[in-house]
């Protein structure tokens, strides 16, 4: 099947599953009668198809059309599209609005849905509306108002939205802002109070930043309260209506405009002209700001600093893994296996093994740099970690296998082993290069060119006999560089005939030990026994000697210690360290010591005719962030239906206990069988299956025909008691049940406008599954985003056979498909999903099997249409279409099943992730099949709150069209090598533009054709290796989680323990002991029995609904919990006075409400000690 | 003689009876014997206001002939001229909450302000609200009731919830009414009000709002003598904000060794000295203190502050409450600073330690009741400037005394469940203002502001730090180094400035 077939055949499935559910629709089942989701085939179409939702009038009025239209004057994606096609709209340019603003309003949503590529909620959500507000002269301006989910429509589509309002209103005639002081200090009060007290701004302003923004802006930056809290200042502002903390303006004036001016600036200084905006050149001036202070704050640019920001929010219970920049942490170690790059990053699968497994494949880092958070993924070509054993040897790790081995013996982890970060992320977060340690990819670069001018070519003969080493062996060295290592004498001899660093497998750390240290290690080289054979030295044999033996652990030399005596070098290490060091020569010793070198690996290039280079390049700190997931989304209560069984549901919400009781009282929608002549609550008649008729019920003239009478609008529901024993017989006895399943469960009530229910028959099913419904109708599962561009058959369970009706008929070099081994280069919109045996919750294929099962039951038992999957077993699965869909965005993407990894992540193409708007920092997607959606979603079911369009489905992509997805996918690098000078110039800290490497924008919109293969540095034997389940998901207890953190704070050399400590008491365990001591006196109390809350308790000690029994929601536990392990972390780590004080008057403070209690006063060191 | 005084106590009994008020046993037996005659012939006599008066003030009333017994041993009179006794201190033992605690806490809350309420002519006969499903429509009533909730229509008219032991009662105050929709935007939840009305089916319009205040006939009282009590606050000593230059010239002020000849014949006759708390910044009291802190150990700023303190001449009786700062628990009521943290200020032979809020009375004589001084640091304080649109525009943090009026009306501390930290008493609520004071002093605010109401002394101690980044950002402006000074002779109110 060629590439456009493929597009064409999913193309038509989807046009058929929207036939076959467009007819079960019909049938009168659903809110709707037709499909609620709305097929958009490319961007334009989906823009008119998200702003709907909020302007139902612009459907089929030519939007898309102009759209292309003006694309074809200004370019894809063009913000002046944008300008253009936002000012039409609001000029009701096609189709008319009750009032001026609202076409306003729909032009500016319609503006900002394109840059966002119409995916996510931010057009209906983050833009919420405009007001019209006085001027001092009394004339009118735009205060445009914004609330936090305008943070997914990005800092760059944020501020151009305000740009796209300023412009409508410049066109139409409005006046502009003029902020008085008090409102540009709230401004600033606001940023702050947010920033501190709400959640971190990405970009925090300075004051003068905020003041220069406010008082320049053309528009205000307004929106309704999102915080309890209140701005700390400048409150009781006229034309600022609330006193409460804004989300919105915080997010608008600091991540979008004040972050992004210096993006936005050219484009202005481009054509602000021709728009007549030639009044945001003020940014001009901002960005200037902006200069100064940053100049001011950070004078020396080249070497980069220890960045501790990702290791200020740690978490209890969540490991940190190295401190920034610290030596044994992370090396940092540039390029892109197949499952890593667009934020995702991998690290040997040993690694993961001796961090006691806490981290998976999936489970997020925050780290130092490039960004702050990354996804992990593994990579068995890179280095693993070197450890200290419990009988003091230090080893290697470097495969899988002796990790296990040795994880239980450790004593301590002295390296950490590589990460795997490629050039594409420094690309994209505009990080300065950070230097690069020795690694095979680099010296096999040095070596090739050394080779070629000695030689003039790559003649390995030539040099085989020069060397006296197999040609074969050299040639493997220099291209199968991974895998192929040289012995030591090998090493040595290419270094010095080729006058090339040695080879980094015998380089150590040398750079990051003293002289004092190495100077030690000298003179204990001076005792040692010195063995050798035929081929040179073999070993060497050290005197006890603890100081000097450290120094060989910090080098990450390997090395025995027997006998409780004596440290034992053997083999390629002795004959490396006997070369360089020359231990033998009688004044070595102070040949060293009196020259003015302080580097011991300058020292001993100066002296050594073998020369290195340094072997540590930047460590990159990191801890753990949050766990990868998989599983199967479950609301509170995990209802089968959204069908509302009121209390009579019991605890459960269970239709069970309903009938048990008899009736239901809820509100219902109301309906009317003309046939039966009765009332119902059903579009289909319980009773003849007859279409009913909605009714309206009017306050005083009862129920009426539509939706209005005389007295205005009659709402289409009431609060009523039904039958529900009643409605259960005959809606069984339509799906032809006579069994049922043991505990269906409902809601409590609906929280939609017109309380619509969904049709129980579809709970009543979908317990018989066992499987749970979303808020939206759908059944969702949830995965960590990871990120594959290449994948072998075996990895993903299919067959080469089936892979072949996939489309699959070529692996990654051209070659003809025949073996489950070959690699194969992933289609853009095909999909792995997690099947993992390890992970506590069911994997996506039995969850997704089941789904198949009960969309069947439903359209045959229900609907009485034809089964439309007919799987047999979870295999089937593969080739069937998913929806895929991001959190906070509002658009699917059809994706195709191919296989199942053994991994919790949702494997999918960098592009896939892209058109659900994520890089794959640690986030997840959720999926769900295509007919779900289709048959079960509709918008009606969603709560009437703001947000709830967020993760719903509202549109749907069938095609991923590449120009159209979030174009930091574009920085991908797709490379088979790095050049020589990308590692040059990692040295000096260049910034990644410096060195042209190719990216994916390279090949999907400029200099390349488009089908180039995609390429990778780094090989991966197995995506299925390494830890598939993070240890955190199943130690059970938060304390035995801290426990486990402490416990690898100990172990980590490049962790400092007491800093661990510190931070968990004062970053977690004091703030938690605290707030809950606060809140415990300001707390709302609850029912035993019901739902029912308290602001304080009522006087009758009782709940006010049912007489239930009041109790705390913050007790005395909650706040001691945490108090013994604090003191206990305290005392081990001998933490600073001022600290222990701290903690111990808090401990005061808990008894003084309290009391003391006297029998826990013993295990007082039972924590930590 | 033991039958003797059952009869005469049954009289007193009886008087109160007559007009309506049923006296607790707890008051007969703090009687002693011997004044018990003393008693009857007050009351025969026709100059008791019966409306004003409830447990306590009879007690005040009685001690002007007879010395009150003290509760506690450190209020022992530590100089003959200065006499300081601890009316009522919080000294509770810590003890394991449960939910009906708080119960307890809320109904006692009720019954305390109800009291004082029912003294109001307007709330002679209010109802129970379960009982007004009896009543007619249309029909007058009053209630009592805790504000349960608080809302505001559609129409901008005020809907409040208002609960009583029985039940709960809806009732709505229209717009329409200025003066009376004024007033009541004020209300603020679990406050407990009296109100007046019209009865509905679901709902009650009201015309009248009452609140427990203060009675308007209240005393002024005054001493025989020219002596004068002082005012401090809000020291925070171990802050790097601390102003020791400033503190310095107090002292040397009290000393005699500057001012002019009126402020050292001030200083030589100062008879009481009052601290509302806060004596020292403290340790963990926010994030990262420990970077705006010189002291950075608690220990040692107890014991700088006490050396401070000891240079105050030591016939002048130091009375200190606690504050948020201290070392201690944050939930009121706090009880007095303890042994352990701040032993140096114990160590003083004339400091009084007491609870806050707490209630000291000072210079009693054999013929003079004395001053009853009401001390709370004012920790609610925050949470009434930042919810009540009114305290706020009679000028917020600069303006203490109003925040103060504002809960003198109420007669409680901290009226609203989320104002402050407290201890859930089950017993009583220790954060009603039951006694009506002659002083009322607090701090918190770093701002000093004096006032009279109602011939209650209103005083907010000043501090002896400078604005520290939290005030900078939060804009407040406070105002060190400033003591208020009362000569209670005449009453009259002087703040002295040690500011550079």
């Amino acid at each position: 099947m060629t590439e456009e077939n493929h597009t064409k055949d999913t193309q038509e499935k989807v046009d058929y599953a929207y036939k076959i559910a467009n007819e079960a629709r019909a049938k009168g089942y659903d809110p709707e009668d037709t499909v609620s989701i709305l097929l958009a085939k490319n961007l334009a179409e989906r823009v008119e198809g998200l702003v709907s939702v909020a302007a139902p009038q612009i459907m089929n009025t030519g939007i898309p059309q102009r759209i292309k239209e003006l694309e074809g004057v200004y370019g894809k994606l063009d913000w002046r599209v944008a300008l253009r096609i936002s000012l039409e709209t609001a000029q009701e340019k096609f189709c008319k609005f009750e009032t001026q603003k609202e076409a306003i309003e729909t032009g500016i949503r319609i503006g900002l849905a394109y840059l966002t590529l119409g995916i996510v909620a931010s057009p209906l959500e983050g833009f919420v509306g405009l007001k019209l507000k006085k001027r001092m002269d009394g004339k009118e301006y735009f205060a445009l108002m914004y609330s936090g989910p305008i943070r997914s429509a990005g800092g760059t589509a944020g501020t151009v939205s305000v740009i796209i309002a300023d412009y409508i209103r410049k066109c139409m005639g409005y006046d502009v802002y003029d902020a008085t002081e008090r409102e540009r200090r709230r401004m600033v009060a606001e940023l702050y109070d947010y920033h501190e007290r709400v959640t971190n701004l990405q970009y925090l302003p300075n004051e003068s930043e905020i003041m220069f923004l406010v008082s320049n802006l053309p528009v205000q930056i307004d929106g309704d309260a999102s915080e309890e809290m209140e701005v700390s200042n400048y409150k009781d502002i006229e034309r600022i209506e609330t006193n409460r903390i804004r989300s919105g303006p915080c997010l608008v004036l600091g991540e979008c405009i004040a972050q992004k001016a210096a993006k936005v600036l050219p484009q202005i200084k481009k054509w602000g002209k021709e728009f007549d905006l030639e009044h945001w050149l003020f940014l001009q001036e901002f960005v200037q700001l902006q200069k100064e202070t940053k100049t001011r704050e950070k004078r020396e640019k080249k070497k980069i600093t220890p960045n501790y920001t990702f290791i200020q929010d740690l978490v209890a219970g969540r490991p940190v893994l190295t401190h920034p920049l610290a030596a044994g942490g992370f090396r940092l170690r540039y390029g892109r296996c197949r499952t890593s790059g667009y934020s995702a990053s991998a690290i040997h699968p040993a690694t993961m093994i001796i961090l006691n497994k806490y981290i998976a494949i999936g489970t997020q880092l925050k780290v130092e740099r490039p960004g702050k958070a990354t996804a992990v993924t593994l990579c068995d070509s890179i280095e693993g970690p070197i450890v200290k054993l419990n009988d003091e040897s230090v080893v290697k790790v470097d495969t899988e296998q002796k990790a296990r081995d040795v994880a239980h013996s450790i004593k301590e982890i002295l390296f950490l082993g590589d990460i795997l970060i490629n050039y594409g992320d420094f690309f994209n977060r505009a990080h300065a290069l950070a230097p690069a340690g020795y690694c095979e990819e680099w010296w096999a670069l040095e070596a090739t060119k050394s080779i070629i001018n000695l030689l003039g070519s790559l003649d390995y003969d030539k040099l085989s006999q020069l060397t006296d080493i197999d040609a074969n062996h050299l040639e493997k060295l220099t291209k199968d560089f991974f895998f192929e290592k040289p012995d030591g004498k090998t090493a040595i001899t290419l270094s010095k005939l080729l006058q090339i660093p040695l080879h980094p497998y015998y380089t150590y750390h040398w750079r990051t030990i003293s002289k004092e240290d190495f100077l030690e290690m000298l003179k204990w080289f001076k005792t040692a026994r010195i063995e050798s054979d035929k081929s040179g030295v073999n070993k060497i044999v050290l005197p006890k000697n603890e100081a000097a033996k450290r120094v060989l652990e910090l080098l990450g030399v390997p090395h025995m210690f027997v006998n409780n005596e004596f440290t034992i070098i053997e083999k390629n290490d002795a004959l490396v360290l006997h070369t360089l060091l020359n231990p033998d020569k009688e004044d070595s010793h102070k040949l060293y010591e009196k020259i003015e070198i302080e580097n011991p690996l300058d020292l001993i290039n100066h002296f050594s005719d073998v020369k290195m280079r340094d072997k540590s390049g930047t460590f990159i700190g990191a801890r753990m962030g949050r766990p990868e997931k998989a599983k199967v989304r479950k609301l509170e209560g995990e209802p089968h239906t959204l069908f509302p069984i009121g209390k009579e549901g019991g605890k459960l919400r269970s239709f069970q206990s309903a009938m048990d009781i008899g009736y239901v009282e809820a509100e219902f929608p109301t309906y009317y069988c003309k046939q039966c002549k009765k009332e119902t609550i059903f579009g289909v008649c319980e009773q003849c299956n007859a279409r009913t008729q909605k009714i309206g019920n009017c306050s005083i003239c009862g129920s009426v025909e539509g939706a209005k009478c005389k007295h205005g609008e009659a709402p289409q529901y009431k609060a009523q008691r039904i039958d529900i024993n009643y409605y259960f017989k005959n809606i069984l006895k339509k799906i032809a049940m006579q069994q049922y399943p043991d505990l269906i469960k409902g809601v409590r009530g609906t929280s939609n406008k017109s309380h619509i229910p969904e049709h129980f028959a579809k709970g009543v099913l979908r317990a018989k599954h066992d499987i749970p419904v979303n808020r939206d109708g759908t059944t969702r599962y949830d995965m960590t985003q990871l990120p594959i561009t290449h994948f072998k058959p075996k990895e993903i369970e299919t067959s080469v056979e089936e892979l072949h009706n996939l489309g699959y008929h070529k692996d990654m070099n051209g070659e003809d498909l025949t073996n489950p081994e070959q690699i194969l280069e992933l289609k853009p919109q095909d999909i792995i999903l997690p099947k993992c045996e390890d992970a506590p919750e069911p994997g996506a294929h039995k969850i997704l099997f089941s789904l198949s099962l009960f969309i069947d039951e439903l359209l045959t038992l229900l609907y009485g249409l034809k089964k439309f999957y007919n799987l047999s077993s979870e295999k089937d699965l593969v080739g069937h279409l998913v929806v895929a869909l991001a959190p906070h965005t509002s658009a699917g993407i059809v994706g195709r099943i191919i296989g199942f990894s053994k991994t919790q992540a949702l494997y999918a193409h960098p592009m896939f992730h892209a058109a659900t708007r994520r890089d794959c920092d640690g986030d997840e997607a959720s999926v769900t099949l295509l007919m779900d959606v289709l048959l079960n979603f509709s918008r009606q079911f969603l709560p009437d709150s703001r947000g709830s369009t967020q993760d719903a489905p509202l549109v749907l992509t069938s095609r991923l069209i590449p120009t159209e997805i979030d174009d930091m996918v574009f920085d991908l690098d797709v490379v088979k090598n790095y050049p020589l000078e990308f590692y040059d110039a990692s040295q000096q800290y260049e910034m990644p533009w410096s060195i042209k490497i190719e990216r994916l924008a390279n090949i999907l919109l400029g200099t390349e054709p488009n089908n180039t293969p995609i390429k990778y540095t780094h090989p991966v034997g197995n995506i299925n290796s390494g830890v598939k389940c993070s240890s955190y998901k199943t130690i059970p207890s938060m304390e035995d989680k801290l426990k486990g953190q402490m416990e690898l704070a100990d172990k980590i050399r490049a962790v400092d323990a007491a800093d661990v400590a510190r931070l968990v008491i004062e970053k977690h365990l004091l703030r938690d002991i605290r707030g809950n001591l606060r809140k415990f006196s300001m707390q709302q109390f609850r029912c035993s029995k019901c739902p029912g809350k308290y602001r304080r308790p009522p006087l009758t000690g009782k709940c006010l609904a049912c007489g239930g029994r009041l109790i705390f929601t913050v007790s005395e536990g909650t706040i001691t919990k945490y108090l013994e392990p604090a003191i206990s972390l305290s005392d081990k780590y001998n933490l600073p006075s001022y600290l222990r004080q701290v903690l111990e008057l808090t401990k005061d403070r808990v008894e003084g409400v309290f009391g003391k209690e006297k029998d826990k006063q013993e295990g007082l060191n039972r924590w930590f000690g | 003689m033991q039958q003797e005084i059952i009869k005469k106590k049954l009289e007193i009994v009886d008087i109160f009876l007559k007009r309506g008020i049923l006296v607790s046993s707890d008051l007969l037996s703090k009687i002693s014997d011997e004044s018990i005659t003393k008693i009857t012939d007050t009351l025969e006599s026709k100059q008791v206001n019966y409306e004003a008066i409830a447990d306590l003030d009879i007690y005040g009333l009685i001690s002007g002939r007879e010395k009150p017994k003290t509760e506690n041993k450190d209020t022992q009179q530590k100089n003959n001229e200065n006499a300081v006794k601890v009316v009522s201190l919080y000294k509770e033992e810590p003890k394991k909450r449960e939910p009906q605690d708080f119960v307890d806490y809320f109904n006692n809350r009720y019954k305390s302000v109800e009291k004082i309420l029912k003294q109001h002519q307007e709330l002679k006969n209010t109802v129970s609200i379960n009982k007004i499903q009896n009543k007619q429509e249309r029909e007058n009533l009053s209630i009592i009731g805790i504000v349960s909730d608080k809302q505001t229509t559609k129409n901008g008219n005020l809907i409040l919830t208002l609960e009583d032991p029985t039940g709960q009662k809806r009732i709505i105050i229209n717009k329409n009414k200025p003066q009376l929709f004024n007033e009541a935007k004020d209300i603020v939840l679990d406050e407990v009000i009296g109100v007046t009305g019209v009865n509905s089916d679901t709902i009650m319009f009201i015309n009248n709002i009452i609140w427990p205040d203060i009675p308007t006939n209240k005393e002024l009282k005054k001493s025989d003598n020219e002596k004068y009590a002082l005012f401090l606050s809000d020291m925070h000593v171990g802050s790097s904000k601390f102003l020791p230059d400033d503190f310095e010239r107090f002292l040397k002020w009290i000393n005699g060794e500057i001012g002019n000849e009126q402020q050292k014949h001030i200083a030589k006759n100062i008879g009481y000295i009052f601290i509302a708390g806060d004596l020292v910044d403290g340790c963990g009291i926010y994030p990262e203190q420990d970077k705006e802190l010189l002291i950075k150990d608690i220990y040692k700023q107890y014991k700088e502050c006490a050396e401070l303190l000891k240079q105050i001449p030591n016939h002048i009786p130091l009375i200190i409450c606690p504050g948020n700062h201290d070392a201690l628990r944050i939930s009121e009521p706090q009880p007095p600073l303890s042994k352990e943290f701040a032993k140096p200020l114990h160590e003083m032979n004339n400091v009084v330690m007491v609870s806050n809020p707490s209630i000291v009375n000072i210079d009693s004589t054999n013929n003079f009741s004395g001053f009853d001084v009401l001390m709370y640091h004012g920790y609610s304080f925050d949470y009434f400037v930042a919810e009540v649109d009114s305290l706020r525009n009679q000028g917020g943090y600069d303006r203490a005394d109003s925040i103060m009026k504002f809960l003198l009306k109420r007669r409680h501390l901290a009226p609203t469940h989320l104002s402050t930290l407290y201890v859930p008493d089950a017993l009583r609520d220790p954060l009603v203002i039951e006694k009506v004071p002659d002083f009322f002093l607090s701090g918190h605010i770093h701002k000093t502001a004096t006032a009279n109401y109602r011939n209650i002394t209103l005083i907010c101690g000043s501090c002896w730090q400078s604005k520290t980044a939290f005030q900078e950002k939060v804009g407040h402006n406070p105002e060190p180094s400033r003591v208020p000074i009362v000569n209670l002779q005449t009453r009259d109110v002087k703040i002295l400035k040690f500011e550079q």
